[in-house]
């Protein structure tokens, strides 16, 4: 099976798609046990591509012989443009920013010129834009946000997070092209990222699309008088060593600003589930789950939250999960390493007391 | 300026147990029993186009700027589309009550639940035969999750799609601007045309409540139901579309050491010295 990545290289999340792209096809190689012929060739040879997301076995595909397209700004520097490409073989194609319409129609035309059966694409809204309109233009088929393929020579089989994350789903396509885009958790199921040993790229062709363009207003073809609004950084939540996370278990907007007090006083970050958030106890850009952050702390303290998947997909990644819960019915007590059944406001200020107290100085 | 907005209610998956989620895996409807709510991306969509007629309104009765100044958004009719069972008529029997000019619901039973392509060919001919303007939806529901039905519908219309928009308000003058995530930042801007707009975690997260009265006013005022059929999809389509091949629980167990038995202080010193320190000291 012949596969084209694609890379929206003019979006801000492109470093995401390209390490999310990256991930998916080198669990294939390392799987396959055929990393040097994949790093010679520009190749990939995937065997096996598995859930990173949940470590378990993969599942057998046949041969997919894989090569990127990047699709880079009209002034982006080439050679950079090209790295982003988890494949020795590379198209790039330039292209104004926002314009998901010469992207679509550019891909619609490899596809009618006899292109690839599998057009992959990396998560988050440009990877899901790109694969559906794609799919609707060219009458294939398509499945979004997949954790892991089973290839055959015909037909792809995905897996993906269904009903809030509480099931995963089977989807069995067989419409020409298939198209489909990764979960988030691909960005970060290998901790080499990008090209890692590939060899240079190789930029086989280069096209320029919609170049009268250059030098207008680069905004979405349906808008004007863009501002860009100052967003407050999540970043702290990302890369947080240790985390306290709070639910509606916290009782009310006071609880929660006694945990994220707490929180402080421990040297840890903090974050709430959506719906704390929802109920405007804090802001949305402190979401841990799938519509906010997903992190890797250390260890990731949650009071007062039940562990919906949804939100329990932006922890499971820390080494050490701890829950404190009133109910110790709670489905977070056993997906916890370790639990206290309590109020986990009281826990967590009694353990920024002694971590107050043991700090040196 | 005529919005449509397009809305889904789900059974409360929070309600089910393990054991449920096991049943459902294997076929059986455990979620039927469970009581309904609005997905929640959907219910910000719903209160933002409330609160865009209400601001609309609100400008062009001001000192009627928005009629001098020729914006196309003078008025704002606001018309909700769901495709489901009778468990949305309630839902739909609010929105009326809350001012909504009409609701529409193509009965699908479930049918189109996982079937993105299918749900937007449904939503976008019903937004060609409404004569829409503008389309809001929640950026992804339940069950499928997909996130792609924004885009296929966009597609579908030829429109553009913005998606993460989390505000939407009419300014003094009557023109459209939106909030939309981009990157790690967030962008506003003028809307200049029709467009599919995709709600995200918008802070605007509850529909209002309508009064008694409002609801005794409305409660004439019938659904009107939609048949697949009459919007050019058939039967045979939605058997076809059907590319679901399983359903698998998901296991995330981790070893549940319970502490207890303790006063909340001897718990949390054991939390830090037997877990916390050696992990953190290990880094």
């Amino acid at each position: 099976m012949r596969a084209l990545a694609v890379i929206d290289g003019t979006a801000s999340d492109a470093p995401q798609q390209a390490r999310a792209l990256a991930s998916f096809l080198r669990a294939g190689e390392h799987s396959a046990g055929e990393r040097s012929r994949a790093v010679r060739g520009g190749v990939v040879h995937s065997a096996a591509v598995h859930s990173a997301a949940v470590h378990r076995g993969g599942v057998q595909a046949e041969t997919l012989e894989a090569e990127t397209l990047v699709f880079a700004g009209l002034a982006a520097d080439r050679e950079e443009a090209a790295t982003l490409a988890p494949t020795s073989a590379v198209r790039l194609v330039r292209v104004p920013a926002w314009r998901r319409d010469l992207q679509v129609g550019y891909l619609a035309e490899i596809h009618a010129a006899g292109g690839p059966d599998l057009f992959l694409f990396g998560p988050g809204r440009v990877g899901v834009e790109l694969a559906g309109r794609l799919s609707r233009r060219t009458g294939g088929s398509v499945v979004s946000g997949v954790l892991d393929v089973d290839l055959q020579s015909d037909h792809l089989t995905a897996r993906k997070a269904v009903y809030s994350g509480y099931l995963r789903a089977r989807f069995a396509l067989t419409g020409a092209p298939l198209c489909v885009s990764l979960d988030a958790a691909w960005i970060d199921a290998t901790a080499a990222s990008g090209r890692g040993e590939l060899d240079r790229p190789r930029i086989f062709s280069e096209v320029v699309l919609g170049a009268a363009e250059a030098g207008a207003e680069v905004v979405p073809p349906v808008v004007s008088d863009v501002e860009m609004l100052a967003a407050a950084s999540a970043s702290d939540l990302v890369n947080a060593d240790v985390l306290v996370v709070a639910g509606r278990g916290a009782g009310n907007r006071a609880g929660i600003e006694r945990a994220a007090a707490a929180a402080q006083r421990m040297g840890a970050a903090f974050g709430v589930t959506r719906p704390v958030a929802m109920n405007g106890w804090a802001p949305m850009d402190r979401i841990v789950g799938v519509s906010g952050v997903r992190t890797a702390a250390r260890a990731c303290i949650v009071i007062g939250a039940s562990g919906a998947p949804a939100f329990y997909w932006g922890i499971e990644r820390a080494q050490l999960i701890v829950a404190v819960n009133l109910d110790d019915r709670a489905p977070i007590v056993s997906q916890a390493d370790v639990a206290i059944i309590g109020d986990g406001v009281s826990v967590i200020e009694e353990l920024a007391r002694l971590a107050e107290q043991r700090r040196p100085g | 300026m005529k919005v449509l907005v397009c809305f889904k209610v789900t059974p409360d998956y929070e309600a089910l147990r393990p054991a449920d989620w096991e049943r459902v895996a294997a076929g059986s409807d455990e979620t039927k029993f469970v009581h309904r709510v609005l997905n929640v991306f959907d219910e910000s969509a719903l209160e933002l186009a409330l609160r865009l007629r209400d601001a609309v309104r609100q400008a062009a009765a001001g000192a009627g700027r928005a009629a001098e100044s020729g914006v196309a958004y003078g008025d704002v009719r606001l018309r909700a589309l769901t495709i489901g069972g009778h468990d949305a008529d309630p839902f739909l029997q609010t929105l009326l009550a809350l001012g909504y000019d009409a609701v529409a619901r193509v009965p699908a039973n479930g049918a189109l639940d996982f079937a993105p392509q299918l749900t937007a060919s449904v939503i976008a001919a019903y937004a060609r035969r409404t004569e829409s303007d503008l389309l809001l939806l929640g950026d992804r529901s339940g069950p499928g999750d997909s996130g792609l039905v924004p885009f296929l519908v966009a597609e579908s219309l030829g429109w553009s799609c913005l998606s993460g928009v989390t505000e939407l308000r009419a300014s003094a003058e009557g023109a459209l601007r939106l909030t939309w995530a981009a990157g790690e930042g967030q962008q506003r801007a003028t809307l200049r045309g029709s467009a599919v707009l995709a709600v995200g975690n918008a802070v605007v997260s509850c529909l209002r409540v309508p009064t008694l009265t409002d609801r005794l006013k409305t409660r004439g005022l019938g659904i009107d139901l939609v048949q697949l059929e009459d919007l050019g999809v058939h039967q045979q389509d939605v058997v076809a579309s059907s590319g679901l091949a399983g359903l698998e629980v998901v296991d995330r167990r981790r070893a549940g050491v319970i502490l207890d038995g303790r006063p909340p202080a001897t718990l949390a010193r054991t939390l830090l010295d037997d877990y916390l320190a050696p992990l953190l000291e290990t880094s």
